[in-house]
């Protein structure tokens, strides 16, 4: 149920959006609580010697669907478009670098690259994007891609490289409704039967099919379930990490390491927790850095799983 | 179902609502066709990163809201106008809840009630308390659906004046004074 004191509240364009979500819920729940509803905001409106009219929505429909939704691709001359294709062509034979053939269908604007033989293919976009297509791959790609997006449709497995261009998202299309959305960066995308993975180096990635929307950052694994209908994130812990302790509590670096390696440290000795280390770590793994805080507080560590218990009588 | 008929649905289930939405804000029903789509063509750029589910209106209606209040940043006049403005402009303000803020506006129409003519007091009590329709309500007591919109115009205009003051003394309250009434 909604206020009324809250519907007073929107008509004076008060209202907060999860406000005006809840108000307009309201009024369009029932025809009555509608009828109620705009009547209400009449007298509203009358009472401030004001007025109210709703747009035609269908007008406003066309309006928006003939100036927006409306395609506007790059139209070119045939001929034209014919020697580019083929110039294309000519320029990604070359670098293609092991097997993998070209089908030109001269009707549409669309190519496409069936990777054959036993090795992966690379394909250079247009855009700078570079795909590494594994065999018996294909991706079909546009001869020239639109203002809006860069759109490819990918079958089986591929690493991609996409060049950035923030205003221009790169949109790979996979089976299984699947689509996903870049702008910048590189990731490879693995075709199973019973699930589509992309595994994100770098930049994010938008993963989603038409229900559901599934982010990927820098380091994770995305997982699609076919038959769940399902998206997964799996997170994994980088191996490396750069840290700057001065003077910091064994506590404080603990949880600084757990929370970037995603571990369990735990000090056995409660003493511990209140020793002071200092030292600079570039990129170093896990080991390395346990193997220098053991060394400098004359400590010992275990390593079950996850889990990493560190033992010392005290600070020296 | 491809793109063009995703974005064609979401426009026909929440126009009405975000043209009425961005209306309450800014004032001016062109204005709000303008905010609204505008909106719609931010979706339908970005359409392939938003998917429709109810995820989707929420975005719908922030947008509109933040499109709404930029518009009325422009006119820094109107920023006096607009509590909610203000209250985006001056972050260190201390907030009233939104809930405070509408239990302060119960309490002041309670007030008011006692300087309602009787019908007139009778006709509000049963839309507000009931949620009576006016034709339900004309129904009930006996008199024309037109008095009783007569009757209501007269009592949301008596609200709408203290709502204003309300504001104002709000704004003293919090030591804003630069922001008056927009109700």
């Amino acid at each position: 149920m909604v206020d009324f004191e809250l519907l007073l509240k929107y008509f004076s364009g008060q209202a907060v959006p999860e406000e005006a979500m809840q108000v307009e819920d309201f009024a369009a729940a029932a025809p009555d609580q509608y009828a109620y509803f705009k009547s209400l905001h009449e007298s509203w409106m009358a009472a401030g010697g004001e007025h109210y009219e709703l747009p035609d929505v269908r007008k406003e429909w066309e309006l928006f669907r003939q100036k927006h939704v409306i395609h506007k691709v790059i139209q070119k001359p045939v001929h034209d478009t014919l020697f580019k294709r083929v110039g294309i062509a000519a320029a990604l034979l070359l670098l293609v670098a092991l097997p993998g053939y070209f089908l030109l269908n001269p009707r549409t604007d669309q190519q496409k690259l069936v990777a054959a033989g036993t090795a992966d293919s690379l394909l250079l976009l247009k855009d700078g994007t570079r795909v590494t297509l594994s065999p018996h791959a294909t991706l079909s790609y546009p001869g020239m891609f639109t203002e809006v997006s860069r759109e490819v449709t990918l079958s089986g497995d591929a690493f991609f490289e996409v060049s950035a261009h923030p205003e221009l998202p790169f949109i790979i299309h996979l089976p299984h409704e699947l689509q996903v959305y870049v702008t910048g960066t590189s990731f490879t995308i693995r075709q199973r039967p019973a699930e589509v993975v992309i595994d994100l180096k770098e930049g994010h990635v938008l993963f989603f099919n038409p229900t559901d929307t599934l982010r990927l950052t820098a380091g994770n694994t995305g997982s699609y379930l076919v038959t769940k209908k399902t998206f997964l994130l799996q997170q994994i812990a980088p191996l490396t990490g750069s840290f700057n302790f001065t003077n910091a509590s064994l506590e404080a670096v603990a949880r600084q390491l757990n929370q970037h390696f995603q571990v369990h440290i735990q000090l056995q000795n409660a003493a511990l927790a209140h020793c002071q280390f200092s030292a600079g770590f570039e990129g170093q793994t896990l080991n390395e850095i346990l193997e220098a805080i053991s060394a400098t507080f004359n400590l010992n560590y275990t390593i079950e799983n996850k889990n990493i218990y560190i033992n010392g009588t005290a600070c020296h | 179902m491809n793109n063009e008929d995703q974005i064609e649905t979401l426009f026909n289930a929440h126009y009405e609502a975000l043209h009425r939405y961005a209306f309450t804000i800014v004032k001016d029903a062109d204005e709000a066709k303008d905010i609204v789509q505008s909106v719609f063509l931010n979706v339908w750029e970005k359409r392939q990163a938003i998917s429709i589910n109810t995820s989707a209106k929420s975005y719908l209606f922030r947008s509109v809201y933040n499109q709404s209040i930029n518009h009325l940043k422009k006119d820094a006049a109107r920023i006096q106008q607009n509590a909610l403005l203000a209250r985006e402009m001056i972050p260190e303000t201390p907030e009233h809840s939104e809930e405070e803020t509408q239990e302060l506006i119960k309490q002041k129409i309670n007030n008011i009630l006692d300087q309602l003519p009787p019908q007139c007091r009778q006709v509000f009590v049963k839309s507000r308390a009931e949620r009576k329709k006016y034709t339900e309500i004309a129904a009930e007591m006996g008199i024309a659906v037109k008095t009783v919109e007569a009757h209501m115009t007269h009592a949301l205009k008596l609200i709408r004046k203290i709502l204003r003051v309300l504001v104002v003394v709000l704004c003293l309250i919090t030591d804003l004074n630069i922001c008056y009434g927009g109700f």
